[in-house]
C-alpha cells in the first residue's frame, strides 16, 4: 500500500527571540574597555591602563581594581579566585592604574604553561558605596545610600589580560578614521540628525532616510610567528555602543565596517545629543577606541 | 505485569531501573592549561515506573489509553558524590489518547500530554570580559532550577472515503488547542540581567490530504 500525504500548516503566530535591549546601548553605567599600552608585557615591565567607561545617566559611582598573577587559567572566573590582594579603590579620572610585572614572573613558569603566562586586571564599578564582602562570588560589596546591598546585576566587573611574555609584542589595533555617510567625520564634529519615532528595536522599522552610515578604517591584524614558534593571525573587530538608538550590527570585522545607526530617543528622555563609541580589538588583548557626538533633531 | 480488567480494558504496569557507569565527567585540575582534566568516572541511575490503561472494546466506537510514567534520572561525578538530577529528568509523564469513530468515515481524535520541565542551572549574573568585550555568565546551583511544566491536548478530525482502488482521507487538526504557550528554554538578555521565557509554538492549525493507493 503506498499513502501520499500533504499538510497545510496554518499561521504560526510565534516569535521565536524575546526582545531584549540591545547590549550596544548604553543606558545605564557600563565598563566599554580597558586599554593597556603593552598587551603583551615583558616580565619588569610597568604597564600603563587606560579605562573607557560610560554613565549615561550620571550616577554616583565607586570604582575598586586589582590583579590576579598567573591565574590557573585566563577564564574570569579563575582570576577571580587568585585575586593577589584586595581590591584598592580608585578615582578614573584621577588616578593612573598602573601594573608592574616581576622580573621573576615567568622563572618558575613550566615552558608548556608560558603561552597562557598572564596577569589579570580586575575592574568593579559599584553604583553606591563600596564596602569589603562579596557579591555571589565577586569579591566586591556593593549598597545604595540606604546601606541595602546591591545585586550583582547593578554591578559592573570586568577583567582585562595583561599576556607576560620574554619577547612578543602585540600593539593595540588603530582606527584611522571614520566617515558619516560617506563624509570624514573628525572627533570635533558633531553630526545631527532626525530621530526615528518607531519603539523598536529592529532598525528597518525606520526608514532608510533616517538610518545613518557609519564607517571606520581599521587596518586589519597583525601576523606573524610568536617567541614560540607558531604562526598568528591577528583578527580584528569593531564593537559599536551608544546612549541612544541602534545600530545594525553591534560588530563587524576590521575589513567590512559599514554599519547603519539611526537615533532614538525615549519621550522622557530631554538629552538632544547621543553618544557613540567605537571599539576595535583584537584577539591578542589589544583594544582602542573613537568616540563621536551626534545631535538629535 | 498486564491484565484484562473487563471487556476491552486492559491494565499494564511496568517497573524500571538502569545503570549508567563510565560517563565522561570534567574534574577541575588547576595543573592543566586549560584547568579541567577529563575522566569516565561518571555514573548514573534512571529508576521509574509506567502505567497503561488501554481502552479497546471489539464493538465500541470509542477507543484509546492513559498511559503515566513516574520516573528519576540522577547523575553523579564519582562514586563517593551523592546523586543529583540530571538535566533530562522528567518526573511525570501522563499521555491521554482518544478516539471516536462517529461514523460515515468520520473519525474524531483527542491527545493530552503533561511533562514535567526538566531542570537547568541558572545564570545568576555576569563578570564582563574586556579582551572579548563580551559578558560570561555566572552559573547558579546545578540544576536547581525547573522549566514550567508542558502540557498541550491536540485534537483531530478525520473524514474518509473508500473508492474501488483506493482510499482517500482529509484532516483538520488543532495542535495546542488550548493555546497554551510551553517554555521551551529561557534566554539573557547581552548582560545575564533579564531573562525571558523562549515559548513554543501558539494554537497550530493543520489540514492534511491522505490518499492510500
Amino acid at each position: 500500500m503506498r499513502t501520499i500525504s500533504m499538510l497545510f500548516v496554518g499561521c504560526v503566530l510565534a516569535a521565536c527571540g524575546a526582545d531584549f535591549e540591545p547590549g550596544s546601548r548604553v543606558v545605564s553605567p557600563r565598563i566599554l574597555a580597558l586599554q593597556a599600552d603593552k598587551p603583551y608585557a615583558r616580565p619588569g615591565e610597568e604597564v600603563a591602563l587606560t579605562l573607557l567607561s560610560a554613565n549615561p545617566e550620571g550616577e554616583a559611582l565607586e570604582w575598586a581594581w586589582g590583579t590576579c598573577t598567573l591565574p590557573a587559567s585566563s577564564t574570569v572566573d579563575d582570576c577571580v579566585e587568585a585575586l593577589d590582594g584586595d581590591l584598592e579603590p580608585f578615582d578614573p579620572e584621577a588616578d593612573e592604574l598602573q601594573v608592574s610585572i616581576a622580573r621573576d614572573l615567568l622563572d618558575g613558569v613550566p615552558a608548556a604553561q608560558r603561552p597562557s603566562a598572564l596577569v589579570g586586571v580586575i575592574v568593579v564599578a559599584c553604583p553606591g558605596e563600596l564596602r569589603t564582602g562579596s557579591t555571589e562570588g565577586v569579591p566586591a560589596r556593593c549598597v545604595d545610600q540606604d546601606g541595602n546591598a546591591r545585586s550583582i546585576h547593578d554591578i559592573e566587573v570586568g577583567i582585562k589580560r595583561i599576556f607576560i611574555r620574554e619577547s612578543d609584542r602585540n600593539g593595540n589595533p588603530a582606527i584611522d578614521a571614520i566617515t558619516w555617510d560617506g563624509e570624514p567625520w573628525p572627533e570635533d564634529e558633531v553630526r545631527e540628525t532626525e530621530i526615528c519615532a518607531e519603539d523598536t528595536f529592529a532598525i528597518d522599522d525606520c526608514s532608510d532616510a533616517l538610518q545613518r552610515h557609519i564607517k571606520l578604517e581599521v587596518p586589519s591584524g597583525e601576523r606573524g610567528r610568536d617567541e614560540f614558534g607558531g604562526d598568528f593571525s591577528e583578527q580584528v573587530i569593531v564593537q559599536f555602543y551608544s546612549t541612544h538608538g541602534l545600530f545594525r550590527d553591534q560588530v563587524r570585522i576590521a575589513e567590512d565596517t559599514d554599519n547603519r545607526w539611526v537615533a532614538q530617543r525615549a519621550d522622557d528622555d530631554a538629552r538632544d545629543e547621543a553618544t557613540l563609541w567605537f571599539i576595535a580589538r583584537d584577539d591578542r588583548g589589544g583594544t582602542s577606541w573613537a568616540t563621536r557626538r551626534v545631535r538629535m533633531r | 505485569m498486564e491484565q484484562e480488567i473487563a471487556d476491552g480494558l486492559e491494565v499494564s504496569f511496568e517497573g524500571f531501573y538502569k545503570r549508567l557507569s563510565d560517563l565522561i565527567v570534567a574534574r577541575a585540575d588547576e595543573s592543566q592549561l586549560i584547568g579541567a582534566r577529563f575522566e569516565n568516572s561518571g555514573s548514573g541511575r534512571i529508576y521509574g515506573a509506567e502505567t497503561l490503561l488501554r481502552f479497546k472494546p471489539e464493538r465500541s466506537w470509542l477507543s484509546g489509553f492513559i498511559a503515566y510514567t513516574l520516573s528519576r534520572s540522577e547523575r553523579r561525578n564519582s562514586e563517593g558524590d551523592p546523586f543529583t538530577t540530571f538535566e533530562w529528568d522528567q518526573t511525570h509523564i501522563l499521555s491521554m489518547v482518544g478516539s471516536a469513530d462517529l461514523g460515515a468515515g468520520w473519525t474524531l481524535g483527542a491527545r493530552l500530554r503533561f511533562v514535567t520541565g526538566t531542570p537547568f542551572t541558572p545564570n545568576t549574573g555576569s563578570l564582563l570580559d574586556l579582551d572579548a568585550g563580551a559578558y560570561a555568565p555566572t552559573s547558579g546551583e546545578q540544576y536547581s532550577e525547573r522549566m514550567p511544566d508542558f502540557h498541550q491536548l491536540d485534537l483531530r478530525i478525520e473524514k474518509e472515503w473508500d473508492f474501488e482502488a483506493w482510499k482517500l482521507a482529509a484532516y483538520l487538526e488543532a495542535r495546542n488547542a488550548y493555546n497554551h504557550r510551553s517554555v521551551e528554554g529561557v534566554s539573557y538578555n547581552y548582560d545575564y540581567s533579564e531573562r525571558k521565557d523562549v515559548e513554543g509554538l501558539p494554537i497550530l492549525p493543520v489540514i492534511g490530504i491522505r490518499g492510500e493507493l
